[in-house]
């Protein structure tokens, strides 16, 4: 993707410093609704702890409802921030500038709400330190390395650092700018963040490096933990989630999921913050033909799923999909889900002038995201409903208020966190911008000026 | 078109590549007729091979004598036809780099019409689907997987060359043009359907190349799931392996990344191509075959932990098949040549930034394809009642007969030679292309060296 707009480095330094130096009403107000609905989930949380799990839709055998859902729907979203920073760095895709940093933000702000979901479902917190310490507490019990269940916290929290990290690296010239710019305790906080930054070339060279190196280590963590979050299902024997091929399934829905939430981040961004400078219709284009490719390879996986369910012929599986297509209230959600995930949306991002759409591509990446949520819902709740053989096992499960509660407290909790986050940082990395300026050219061709760009290597 | 702080990049018009190429066309080598002759050879021995084998027929108590014909038709599915994909997928990512190697993947889609000749004995080698595991699940035999599997395959094929021929077009007519009356001369005047060059055509191209590519990609997975779920999983009693159409598809893609830089050294160094296939295109392309080796493991663990946790008694006949047990071997080589090797070797800079190094790991990457092939394939023609609910007995591995290493070899040797044929047809460097790219890049400084500039029209 290529500028077509020059700007020099002092108007990039003031629009995009602007919500740094700045505080607008609209992010007060906003701000001030997000800690509402997250005192309620607190609230919430303190009400469950006090009375119990019981106030919960969970019951035997669907121990497993809303907020495992959550957990795995936000380590999905948290997949967004390697894919644009990361894989598109290493392939050198110009167009991923505006974007990287802002998704790299929500992976981390993702990560901690999906760390959240797993204390909160415990009933008791307290007692998972007991469970996850490497030590028996007297009681015999070591933590059993042979469980998906203790990769998870091992696997998110490497993610969680790492991308901290990657934020972090990223972070240093655009805050030795701030602290160029700033006073007093601000200018001392910035300071001591920016590590001595002053932009001399063995410090870009040293900050280039690091963000390859970062960019190609992380790669590996990002394809394992939503791997890891799958054998919490695929190494169990419940019917439809012992499948080998959970493990892509997860990580390429992941993908279609957390690059669907950077659509709507940018473009709440671009209309918030005013960024039309600097967000264009050609980064949302290539979002588009991004979200396609990784949507129609999500859907091979999904219908290999459902194929090869069906392969063996065994009751208990068959039982759990004629649940999830054709028995109300799940066949409902199953039918939202198709369309929402696939059927809708990537037919309309077949279409140039619905890519190149703000509304449009807002739109369609809010419903991939339902239908995203509805998927794991549909994976998990069901096959635990008719886990058992016998009918008189079968079991039912309806999320309770206290449970939406929650759930709506971590979307607060994240939004907030990025509201917060651009209350300090800038959301677009100054520094990538300026050096997207330096990197843009045009060829000749004919009697037409072709946009180029500079070779890196 | 690599950076070089010192000297100024410089690259040849489309006027002297086409010279080049045109020249390289007329000129037929003697060491090429060699070449041909031996393949020939080998492809006939292949052909010897397979009529030895269809002495014993087609019947159950006769099916572990087409495991390797199987396997090679997977391998040959797997390497050769899907180059065409590498050719379609970089044309939609826009990469530059692909420009000098983009007719070796189009021209490799003429293997389809011996793939597709093999695929009708292996198909006749399958028992009726009544019974037994399939997707079909147990509709007529002859509509369902015999059918089914000639019409996607088919198709495939179909779509393939059409692809080769529409993007051959331009340089078809230049053939036309410039070559003296001959032979292929006048083959090429009929295959160019009077290719002007006019902006329409051009745009019809243009479109019509995308088209044919997406299709390609699109049809590519559906047909490596049929050969995995036919061929494989309906064979192997209890087997419920979801994931692995698509751990074909990436062994497919690991495949073709190989093949192409195992051919483009073999232009360069005895055909005099250097200028056309130089350290960026081996560089650019060792970084796809890194991704797909760590694939190949990552799909080949996702399997395999899923069986050994589940350890239901299904599965664990079946690891003990495919990887405990009776092909333990070949799964240890196939795990070194497709994934450690190629992991040690192309994490280094270096390596991945040289002609050699990409090269020596894409040879290794193919042997070790093809002793997965192997280990996928012979293993499950091996099992005698596939309707079983367990796995029992346990079958041990099936070491090739000369029938079997002729049809192997008769398999690959047929599948060069085609692609040595039509290249003396249809020029193997993509003259338009290359020359459309050369109008995409010019050389500038920048800050104080010089770097290319390429632009990328939309």
């Amino acid at each position: 993707m290529y500028y077509r707009r020059t700007l020099t480095e002092a108007q990039i330094n003031q629009q995009l410093l602007g919500t740094v130096l700045t505080t607008p009403l609209w992010w007060v107000i906003i701000l001030s609704c997000l800690a509402i609905v997250l005192a309620g989930a607190v609230s919430a949380v303190g009400f469950m702890v006090n009375q119990g799990l019981g106030v919960t839709g969970l019951r035997q055998p669907v121990f497993w409802g809303f907020f495992i859902t959550n957990f795995v729907f936000w380590v999905g979203i948290s997949h967004a921030g390697v894919m644009i920073s990361a894989i598109l760095r290493l392939s050198q895709a110009e167009w991923r500038r505006p974007m990287v940093r802002a998704a790299e933000t929500m992976t981390v702000f993702s990560l901690m709400a999906s760390l959240v979901m797993p204390l909160i479902h415990a009933g008791r917190p307290w007692r998972i330190f007991y469970w996850v310490f490497p030590y028996d507490w007297a009681r015999g019990i070591w933590p059993d390395v042979r469980s998906p269940l203790v990769w998870d916290p091992i696997a998110i929290t490497t993610y969680l650092i790492s991308s901290m990290l990657f934020v972090y690296t990223a972070l240093i010239p655009d805050m030795a700018i701030i602290r160029d710019r700033s006073t007093g305790w601000r200018k001392s906080v910035y300071g001591a963040l920016s590590l001595g930054w002053h932009g001399n070339p063995r410090q870009w060279k040293l900050q280039g490096i690091a963000g390859i190196l970062l960019s190609a280590l992380i790669l590996p963590v990002f394809v394992s933990v939503h791997s890891i979050v799958s054998w919490d299902f695929g190494v169990s024997l419940v019917p439809s989630w012992h499948v080998t091929v959970f493990a892509p399934y997860f990580v390429i829905g992941a993908v279609h999921s957390g690059v669907s939430a950077v659509v709507t981040l940018m473009v709440v961004m671009r209309k918030l913050y005013k960024l039309e400078n600097f967000i264009w219709e050609e980064h949302i284009d290539a979002l588009a033909r991004l979200l396609i490719v990784v949507a129609t390879a999500w859907m091979f996986l999904f219908w290999l799923d459902l194929i090869f369910a069906l392969w063996l012929k065994e009751e208990q599986e068959l039982t759990v999909w004629q649940l999830r297509m054709f028995e109300p209230p799940w066949s409902w959600l199953f039918l939202i889900f198709f369309m929402s995930s696939y059927v809708i949306p990537v037919p309309l991002w077949m279409f140039r002038r619905v890519r190149r759409s703000f509304t449009m591509m807002l739109w369609t990446s809010l419903l991939v995201n339902v239908g995203m949520f509805l998927e794991r819902f549909i994976i998990i709740v069901p096959a635990l409903m008719r886990k058992g053989p016998m009918t008189f096992d079968f079991a039912t499960y309806r999320p309770s208020p206290i449970e939406i509660t929650i759930i709506g407290g971590t979307i607060a909790l994240v939004a907030s966190f990025l509201l917060v986050f651009s209350k300090f940082f800038p959301l677009i990395p100054l520094w990538e911008e300026k050096e997207g300026q330096l990197l843009i050219d045009s060829v000749r061709v004919g009697n037409v000026d072709v946009p180029a760009l500079v070779k890196e290597h | 078109m690599a950076l070089d702080e010192h000297a100024i990049p410089t690259f040849p018009t489309h006027q002297e590549v086409a010279q080049d190429v045109l020249e390289r066309y007329r000129v037929v080598d003697q060491r090429y007729w060699r070449w041909v002759s031996v393949l020939t050879l080998l492809f006939v021995a292949g052909i010897v091979g397979f009529i030895l084998r269809l002495n014993d027929g087609f019947g159950d108590e006769a099916r572990s004598n087409w495991g390797y014909l199987v396997a090679t038709l997977s391998f040959l599915l797997s390497t050769f036809l899907a180059m065409p994909i590498l050719s379609a997928g970089l044309r939609l990512a826009k990469a530059n780099w692909r420009r000098p190697f983009t007719r070796i993947n189009e021209n490799m889609a003429i293997t389809g019409l011996l793939i597709y000749l093999m695929l009708i004995p292996a198909l006749l080698a399958l028992p009726d689907t009544e019974g037994r595991l399939s997707i079909w699940f147990e509709f007529p035999h002859w509509m369902a997987f015999k059918g089914a599997n000639l019409m996607v395959w088919g198709t495939l094929v179909l779509i393939g060359l059409s692809l080769l021929w529409l993007v051959a077009l331009p340089d078809l007519a230049a053939v036309r043009d410039h070559v003296p009356n001959s032979r292929r001369a006048r083959v090429t005047r009929f295959l160019s359907l009077g290719w002007t060059g006019s902006l329409r055509q051009w745009r019809v191209l243009h479109s019509g190349a995308l088209l044919f590519g997406a299709f390609f990609l699109l049809l590519y997975p559906t047909t490596q799931t049929l050969m995995q779920s036919d061929f494989q999983a309906g064979l192997l009693p209890g087997i419920k392996d979801a994931i692995a159409p698509a751990t074909a598809i990436i062994n497919a893609l690991q495949g073709a990344v190989a093949l192409t830089l195992v051919v483009m050294y073999v232009m360069r160094r005895f055909g005099g191509y250097e200028r056309y296939f130089g350290i960026d295109q081996f560089w650019s392309l060792s970084k796809p075959l890194l991704a797909f080796s760590l694939l190949w493991f990552y799909f080949w663990w996702a399997s395999f932990i899923t069986f050994w946790y589940g350890r239901q008694p299904g599965e664990s006949e079946l690891l003990k098949l495919l990887i405990l047990d009776s092909y333990r071997n070949p799964l240890m080589i196939s795990f070194f040549l497709n994934f450690i090797g190629p992991l040690v070797a192309l994490v280094w800079n270096p390596v991945r930034k040289s002609i050699w190094g990409p090269t020596l790991v894409a040879s290794g990457i193919l042997v070790g394809g093809l002793i997965n092939h192997i280990r996928w394939y012979v293993s499950a023609f091996s099992v005698t009642d596939p309707g079983q609910h367990v796995l029992s007995p346990i079958p041990p591995g099936q070491l090739p007969t000369a029938s079997d290493a002729l049809i192997v070899v008769g398999g690959i040797s047929g599948c060069i030679l085609l692609f040595m044929l039509i290249s003396k047809l249809i020029p193997v460097i993509s003259i338009w292309e290359v020359g459309e790219g050369l109008h995409l890049v010019k050389v500038r400084k920048f800050f104080g060296r010089y770097v290319v500039v390429i632009a990328k029209s939309h």
